[in-house]
């Protein structure tokens, strides 16, 4: 919280291995009732989860909070390897969904088989920087001097 | 387990926060006070005089500026004194802590599904094979 360099890590690159194969951790992407199982965390609740799997088919999961809205996820399918890869762009949605604010970002996501038949996944979150960076970039286009505000916040700390 | 559903606590709440802050420096009475703040506490009377506008609107402007939790104000005896805060501004740097921290929890959690089911498929597609063989 005593950073105002938001773009400091601005990818989030993970890889895990998987001990299930590349077709059925790829499948686990794109099934609603499959999806629904893990792409919600905690006390939350997927409650719509809308998959068009094709390039440029839409790709949203719906999350609730005891029992009202949460917003969730709103994304498009940018490209799409079976069993292989899959490209989104990624958009965070606030309870408003499209009538609020849609922060987008990239997400990639490759499944390679590993030789002992699991799958090493490689998960690379990008240009978070723009949402991360959302509120000061604005701040920075709606006036001139902006920057020299937060020049002076930073000093502060 | 506070770090179950951090990112949507922090998309839900952070896009609140964006908003309001958006909808402050939306305004440029508001951000000039905005700038002139930077500089150091001031009051709303001081933040009011070459705005040339009455004490109730600046007071107005004030308290969107609170709202989005860019200014606190507090009452030294008559004098309502405004600070500048940089809350809002910095924790937008935690949204890439927390998307990490969401992927590598979900991704755990695909991994014990996707194993679960495949050994579901393995074990069925070996009964199936015993009885090819029977």
């Amino acid at each position: 919280m005593n950073q105002i360099t938001t773009t400091e890590r601005p990818v989030v690159r993970i890889e895990r291995t998987m001990a299930a194969p590349p077709a059925a951790v790829y499948r686990a992407w794109l099934e609603p009732d499959l999806v629904r199982q893990w792409m919600c965390p905690g006390d939350f609740e997927a409650t719509d989860i809308q998959i068009d799997a094709r390039v440029g088919g839409r790709y949203r999961v719906a999350h609730a909070l005891g029992g009202s809205e949460a917003g969730g996820f709103l994304s498009e399918i940018l490209e799409l390897v079976p069993d292989r890869r899959l490209v989104f762009r990624w958009g965070f949605a606030g309870p408003q969904w499209a009538e609020g604010p849609v922060y987008d970002s990239l997400l990639t996501v490759t499944f390679e088989a590993t030789a002992d038949g699991g799958t090493l996944l490689t998960l690379v979150h990008e240009r978070l920087d723009d949402l991360a960076a959302a509120m000061p970039e604005a701040a920075r286009l709606v006036g001139p001097g902006w920057e020299e505000v937060l020049g002076k916040l930073a000093q502060q700390r | 387990m506070r770090a179950r559903g951090h990112i949507l606590n922090q998309v839900v709440e952070g896009l609140a926060d964006i908003d309001a802050v958006f909808h402050a420096l939306a305004h440029d009475a508001r951000r000039h006070m905005v700038s002139r703040l930077a500089a150091g506490e001031m009051t709303v009377g001081q933040l009011a005089e070459p705005l040339d506008m009455s004490l109730a609107a600046a007071s107005k402007h004030v308290k969107v500026l609170e709202q989005a939790g860019l200014v606190r104000r507090s009452v030294q005896g008559r004098r309502h004194v405004c600070r500048l805060e940089l809350g809002p501004l910095a924790s937008a740097g935690e949204w890439i802590r927390s998307t990490e921290d969401f992927w590598q929890t979900r991704l755990e959690r695909l991994d014990a599904l996707v194993a679960s089911s495949s050994a579901r498929d393995k074990s069925s597609g070996r009964s199936h094979d015993k009885k090819g063989k029977r």
